[in-house]
C-alpha cells in the first residue's frame, strides 16, 4: 500500500540519519521472527506469541487474561512472565504451547504496577509494587522458582513502573510519581502533586545508591531502555506528561537520557506528550508515540532525528546490532535496512505497550 | 437559569414493538455538573449514609446484647446480631460500592471493609481486646471491620461474656463510629465541577471490582481450579446478597428505575443514561440502557455455586464497562484514569 511505502521511506530516512542505511530489501525479513506480546482481540485480553512468516504474522499461541497485561519477561527456558497493568493483582507464568498459565497473586495490601525483571543470575525476580495503605512504591523481591516474595525494598517514590539492570548489575527503577489510592484505583491523584524520579538501588540489598529528578515534576518517568552501543553507554527514558493544560501536555518532551551521572531531557518535539515504549536504535533511542501516530528517533546526544508515521505505534523491540521492530495497528515495521517492500501485516488485534522478540 | 436552559432532549422509545402501547414522550432537562453533584448528594449520599449509620447503630446494640446474654438467650442474640450484620453490610454496600465523597476521602473501605480478613490477627487481638476506642484505632484494618465481624459471628462465633465477644462489640462500635462520621460528612457539599467525573471514574472502577475481585478472581484463584471458590461474604452466606447490593447501586447510577421520571436538575440522582438524554445523545443513552438490561439479566441468574453464571455475569459487566469507557465517558467529557483504552 502507498501508505506503507511512505511509512517505510520515512522510517528508512530516520534509519539513514542514524547511520542505518539500507543495504538490500528482501521479502523474508520477518521469516522466523517471533514476538511475545499482550493484546486485545475482539474484546478479549490475551497474552500470546506472534510468529512472522514473510510479509504476515499469525498468532502462534495465546492465552486469555482477566484484564490487560503490561510488562513481559522471558525466562531462559522460554517461559514467559506477564504482569497485570497497574494497579494489578496478578502475575502469571506461561510456557506457550504447553500447559495453561500459573497464576500468582499480589498480597492483599499490595498492587503490581506493571513490570517484572530477573536478576543477572536468574534466581530472583523484582516486581515493582505499591503499598496500598501508604501509596509508597516498593520493589518486591521474589524467588524466581516459586514467585514467593522474599522481601521488599522501598523505591523512595510513588508509582514505580519499569526496572532495568545497569552495566554493573544495579537496579534502575522508574518512579512514575503519580499518587493513587486503593479506594480510587482508577483516578490519578495528580492534583496532590507528583514526584517522579529515577532511582538506582543495590540489586542485592535494596540500598539507595542515587536518585534523580527532572525539572518538570509533571513528567512521569515510565519506561527504560539500555543502550550499550553509544560512546557513553546510557539509558533512554520514555516520558508521559500529566499536565493539566492540554497544550502543555501535547508539547511535552518524550525522552530523557541518563548517562549514569545526570538525567537530562532530549530535544523536544510536540508528540502528544505520551511515550509508550522506548528502545535502543543505533547509538540513540526510539520512543513510540501512539497518540501522535508514530515513532520518534533521537541520536546519542539527544538530538532530534525524525519521526516515522505508524498508526497506534507502541510496542518496540531492538533487533540485534542496529535494527528496530515496532508494532502498531495491524502492522509491524522494521528498520534495519533490509525492510520488505511492504510492512509486515499483523492480525486484527490491539497490541499493548510492549513486546519481546523471542 | 443554565440548568433549565434547554428541555429539548426527548426520551424516545427506540425499540417499541408495533403492538405495544406508545410510551409517553418525556422531556429530559439539561443537566450540568453542579446540578449532578447537588442531586447526588441530596438524593443518594445523604439518605444512604443515614441508612448505614442507623443500621450500624443497631448492629452495635445487637452485638452488645449478645455479649450480655445469658446462656439461654445466647442463640437468639447471635441470630439477631447476624441479622443486623447482614443489614448493615447491605446498607454499607449500597453506599460504598461507588466510593465517592466522604467514603473516598475518609478511606472508609480500608477502615471497615478490608478483605481478606486475617484470622490469626483477630485471634491475637481478641485474647486481649483494646481497652477503648482510641486503642481500637491502632488495630490493623485486617482484624476489624465488617469482614472481621463476619468471622467473629460465623466462622468462630463468639460466646457471651468472653474476651472474644468484648472484642466483637468493639469492632461493631468501631463500624458505628465510622458510619456516624460518614453521615455527618455527607452534609458537606460535593465539588460542583469534579463530582460527575469522579462518579463516572469510581463507577467504572466499581464495575471492574465487581467483575474481577468479587466474581472472576475467586474462580481463577481456586487451587488447582477444583476447590470451592472463596467468594467475599461466603461465611455468612451473603455472597449473592452482596453481589445484588453492589449491582443495585451500580444500576441506580446508570439508569432510571423503572417507571421513574427524570429528576429536575439538582433534585435527584441523575443516572448517566438520563444525563446523556439531557445532552440530546439518545442513541448512546439507548445503547447504555440495553447494556445495563443485559447485565441485569445476567446478574439475576447469578449463583455462587454456578461457575458459568459467574462467568456470564462477569462478561456482561466487562462489556458494560467497555461501553462506558469508550463512549459514555467521552460524551460526558470525562477522562477515565487507567481505562482499558489508556496507555501505561
Amino acid at each position: 500500500m502507498a501508505t506503507d511505502r511512505l511509512a517505510r521511506r520515512a522510517l528508512l530516512r530516520a534509519a539513514a540519519a542514524l547511520g542505518l542505511l539500507p543495504v538490500a530489501a528482501h521479502a523474508a525479513i520477518g521469516r522466523g521472527r517471533r514476538f511475545a506480546a499482550a493484546w486485545e482481540r475482539a474484546g478479549t485480553q490475551q497474552l500470546g506469541v506472534l510468529a512472522f512468516d514473510g510479509s504476515r504474522a499469525r498468532i502462534e499461541a495465546a492465552v486469555d487474561l482477566p484484564g490487560r497485561a503490561h510488562g513481559l519477561w522471558r525466562e531462559p527456558d522460554g517461559t514467559l512472565l506477564a504482569v497485570a497493568r497497574r494497579p494489578g493483582d496478578w502475575l502469571l507464568r506461561w510456557r506457550p504451547g504447553r500447559s495453561g498459565p500459573d497464576w500468582h497473586w499480589a498480597e492483599p495490601d499490595r498492587a503490581f504496577t506493571g513490570h517484572v525483571l530477573a536478576s543477572a543470575d536468574g534466581r530472583t525476580l523484582y516486581t515493582p509494587e505499591t503499598d496500598l495503605d501508604s501509596g509508597r512504591g516498593l520493589v518486591g523481591v521474589r524467588d524466581a522458582a516459586s514467585l514467593e516474595k522474599r522481601g521488599e525494598w522501598p523505591t523512595h517514590g510513588l508509582d514505580p513502573h519499569a526496572l532495568l539492570r545497569d552495566a554493573q548489575g544495579r537496579l534502575l527503577v522508574a518512579n512514575g510519581g503519580i499518587a493513587t489510592q486503593a479506594e480510587s484505583g482508577r483516578r490519578k491523584l495528580v492534583q496532590q502533586g507528583m514526584d517522579a524520579s529515577l532511582v538506582r538501588i543495590d540489586a542485592g540489598s535494596g540500598e539507595l545508591l542515587g536518585q534523580w529528578r527532572l525539572p518538570d515534576p509533571r513528567l512521569s518517568i515510565r519506561h527504560l531502555a539500555w543502550n550499550p552501543g553509544a560512546a557513553t553507554p546510557q539509558v533512554g527514558i520514555a516520558l508521559q506528561a500529566e499536565h493539566d493544560d492540554a497544550d502543555t501536555r501535547a508539547a511535552a518532551p518524550l525522552l530523557a537520557l541518563f548517562d549514569g551521572r545526570a538525567l537530562r531531557l532530549a530535544e523536544s518535539r510536540p508528540l502528544a506528550g505520551y511515550g509508550g515504549d522506548v528502545a535502543a536504535l543505533g547509538a540513540g533511542f526510539a520512543v513510540s508515540a501512539p497518540r501522535a501516530g508514530g515513532i520518534a528517533a533521537w541520536d546519542a546526544d539527544g538530538r532530534w532525528l525524525g519521526f516515522v508515521a505508524q498508526a497506534e505505534a507502541c510496542a518496540l523491540a531492538s533487533d540485534g546490532d542496529a535494527g528496530l521492530w515496532s508494532g502498531g495497528r495491524r502492522q509491524a515495521l522494521h528498520s534495519d535496512g533490509s525492510l520488505d517492500a511492504s510492512a509486515i501485516g499483523l492480525p486484527d488485534l490491539k497490541l499493548d505497550n510492549h513486546w519481546l522478540r523471542l | 437559569m443554565k440548568n433549565l436552559r434547554v428541555a429539548l432532549a426527548i426520551a424516545t422509545a427506540s425499540s417499541v414493538a408495533a403492538a405495544a402501547p406508545p410510551k409517553p414522550v418525556v422531556a429530559v432537562p439539561y443537566y450540568t455538573p453542579p446540578a449532578y453533584a447537588q442531586g447526588l448528594q441530596r438524593d443518594w449520599l445523604q439518605p444512604r449514609s443515614g441508612e448505614f449509620a442507623e443500621a450500624a447503630t443497631r448492629l452495635a446494640a445487637a452485638v452488645g446484647m449478645l455479649c450480655a446474654a445469658d446462656a439461654g438467650a445466647a442463640a437468639t442474640a447471635l441470630r439477631e446480631a447476624r441479622t443486623q450484620w447482614a443489614a448493615t453490610t447491605h446498607a454499607w454496600e449500597c453506599l460504598s460500592t461507588v466510593a465517592i465523597g466522604p467514603v473516598l476521602q475518609r478511606r472508609s473501605a480500608r477502615q471497615i471493609d478490608f478483605n481478606p480478613t486475617r484470622p490469626g490477627q483477630i485471634e491475637r487481638t481478641m485474647t486481649a481486646p483494646p481497652p477503648d476506642a482510641a486503642a481500637m484505632e491502632r488495630v490493623g484494618s485486617s482484624a476489624k471491620g465488617l469482614p472481621a465481624l463476619e468471622w467473629l459471628q460465623w466462622t468462630r462465633p463468639v460466646r457471651p461474656g468472653t474476651p472474644g465477644c468484648r472484642y466483637a462489640a468493639l469492632v461493631a462500635q468501631d463500624i458505628a463510629r465510622e458510619a456516624d462520621a460518614l453521615r455527618t460528612a455527607a452534609t458537606a457539599e460535593l465539588d460542583a465541577e469534579a463530582t460527575l467525573g469522579e462518579a463516572l471514574n469510581q463507577w467504572t472502577g466499581a464495575i471492574e471490582a465487581l467483575r474481577w475481585r468479587h466474581l472472576e478472581r475467586p474462580l481463577k484463584s481456586r487451587s488447582g481450579g477444583r476447590d470451592a471458590p472463596s467468594f467475599p461474604r461466603s461465611a455468612s452466606r451473603q455472597t449473592a446478597g452482596s453481589w445484588a447490593a453492589q449491582w443495585q447501586a451500580l444500576r441506580r447510577y446508570a439508569v432510571l428505575p423503572g417507571g421513574a421520571t427524570p429528576p429536575p436538575p439538582g433534585a435527584g440522582l441523575v443516572p448517566f443514561e438520563t444525563y446523556l438524554r439531557g445532552l440530546g445523545l439518545n442513541p448512546l443513552a439507548d445503547a447504555l440502557k440495553r447494556d445495563v438490561a443485559r447485565t441485569d439479566a445476567a446478574m439475576q441468574r447469578l449463583k455462587p455455586g454456578d461457575a458459568r453464571s459467574v462467568q456470564a455475569a462477569a462478561a456482561s459487566l466487562a462489556a458494560l464497562k467497555r461501553r462506558v469507557e469508550a463512549e459514555v465517558a467521552p460524551a460526558l467529557k470525562v477522562s477515565i484514569g487507567f481505562s482499558d483504552a489508556d496507555g501505561d
